[in-house]
């Protein structure tokens, strides 16, 4: 595109220099330093923007800080954990970088368990032969039943608190302090019953084994883990059982309802009919004509 | 065709060489940092008349125009302190004036454009006028808006030009351009001028 000066003639010049300007006011001077008067003082400069080095590296810091605090609170708030994530203590961390040997953690102190004590509990060696030597395994597996019951019961308790504090944060009603109690005193009462129901088994079953060991004078170690043997086995049934199908779940329940009522002797309920939704909708008497 | 030659502090023509000019500048620009009122009051009488016509030309009405060349000196009275740290004694006063009143001027016309939707009207006679007066302000009339009927850019390349008189460079440093972006700014105002003189003339020949 050209530059060059497109020409004005003569006649549009003097056309273009009626365009004259009209005198300023005179005392445009006086009250332009009037105006400086109680002038206010301009805004200061504003600062200047900071590199696009310094731009970048300040979104990578605030990044890393970010992802830190997130972990932070993740760590904190046990998330890591429920996910298996493990998180190094800071022992390990800093012995990593700085090659120094990690210190020994330290044992947990375990409190000293009641069969510790039985300075003079019978060595139990091969098979089981005299009253003693039953009796102490009766002994120990108390205890080993008692301590598991006991960490049981910790961890329903933890969970009620737990499902308490979870509603808590998420703003969910709680229970009041009544019917908590009242939860934990139906809860206190069906650990009763259990342990009760229980003891009687095992009271029994030990009669056996203790009449067992009079008549046979041995008893294998196999004769007296059966129960728990057979512990472990509902434990397996209950899990294949999970993992039926839901229909085959519901057909399993009700077969089981129907055979415990009738060891009962009570008659087996029949299932609730179905009725066919295009039979349900069908008038039952003819409709009155009019 | 410039109205007066008061703008003797900035024109390289004029008979200050412009190293002496650029020294006097600064050295004005210092004392009016220090509050000196006498070293403002020089600066008023020296460009105000310039920054006057420029401002006038661009918009069409002489209050305006006054109240524009107002706010260029009251900036410069604000700005002095840090203006005069920053350009280190090098500065020309005549060329940052008329860069800030060309801007004020496209502001307050793009202000006015965007509120009324249209051209800044042109101002109406007050009183029936003698003959020759009349003709003299249809003539003045006429030539106004020829120019203010022109885009902002374009209006101050032509104030800037031809009325004032300035370099090609120097009115490209006052609108804050580069030479060439100028130069082809002035080629399309000078022809969107002469588009429009002619039209007007065969409508009056008519």
């Amino acid at each position: 595109m050209s530059t060059d000066p497109i020409p004005f003639d003569e006649k549009m010049k003097s056309v273009l220099d009626q365009y004259t300007v009209p005198d300023m006011s005179a005392d445009f001077a006086d009250r332009v330093v009037d105006a400086t008067e109680n002038r206010a003082r301009p805004l200061p400069q504003l600062r200047p923007a900071p590199s696009r080095r310094w731009r970048s590296g300040r979104r990578v810091l605030v990044g890393v800080l970010a992802a830190g605090a997130l972990a932070t609170a993740a760590a904190a708030t046990g998330v890591l954990e429920e996910l298996g994530i493990e998180l190094p203590a800071v022992e390990e961390v800093w012995s990593a970088v700085t090659f120094e040997e990690r210190p020994e953690p330290l044992q947990p102190v375990t409190e000293e368990t009641p069969a510790d004590q039985h300075e003079d509990a019978p060595l139990i060696e091969g098979r089981i032969d005299t009253p003693e030597e039953l009796e102490e395994v009766f002994r120990r597996v108390d205890e080993a039943g008692d301590i598991r019951r006991e960490n049981r019961r910790d961890r329903v308790d933890q969970r009620i608190d737990n499902a308490i504090e979870r509603r808590s944060r998420q703003g969910l009603p709680l229970p009041s302090a009544e019917q908590e109690q009242r939860l934990r005193d139906r809860l206190e009462r069906f650990r009763e019953w259990s342990d009760e129901r229980r003891e009687r088994r095992t009271e029994d079953r030990r009669d056996e084994l203790r009449e067992t060991l009079k008549e046979e004078g041995t008893l294998a170690r196999e004769d007296i883990i059966r129960g728990e043997a057979s512990d472990r086995s509902v434990a397996e049934r209950v899990r294949r059982f999970r993992e039926l199908p839901p229909e085959e779940r519901r057909e399993r329940i009700r077969q089981f309802r129907e055979q415990r009522r009738a060891n009962r002797g009570l008659p087996i309920q029949q299932e609730p009919q179905v009725l066919d939704p295009a039979e349900e909708t069908q008038p039952s008497e003819d409709p009155p004509s009019n | 065709m410039t109205g007066d030659t008061a703008d003797q502090g900035s024109n390289p023509s004029g008979g200050v060489p412009a190293a002496d000019s650029v020294a006097l500048d600064a050295e004005l620009l210092a004392r009016i940092a220090q509050r000196d009122e006498q070293a403002f009051r020089e600066v008023i009488a020296d460009h105000s008349q310039m920054l006057h016509r420029i401002a006038y030309r661009m918009i069409g009405q002489p209050q305006e125009a006054e109240d524009i060349v107002q706010e260029v000196m009251l900036r410069l009275w604000d700005h002095a302190p840090r203006l005069s740290q920053k350009v280190n004694g090098a500065i020309r006063l005549g060329a940052w004036l008329k860069r800030v009143a060309v801007n004020l001027a496209i502001d307050r016309l793009r202000v006015a454009k965007r509120a009324s939707g249209e051209e800044v009207p042109e101002q109406e006679d007050a009183a029936p006028l003698a003959d020759r007066e009349m003709e003299e302000r249809e003539e003045s009339n006429a030539a106004r808006s020829l120019v203010t009927e022109l885009p902002e850019k374009q209006r101050a390349a032509i104030v800037l030009t031809y009325y004032e008189e300035l370099p090609n460079s120097q009115a490209a440093e006052a609108m804050d351009m580069n030479i060439k972006a100028f130069e082809s700014l002035l080629y399309r105002a000078r022809g969107a001028l002469r588009n429009a003189y002619r039209e007007r003339e065969g409508g009056t020949a008519q």
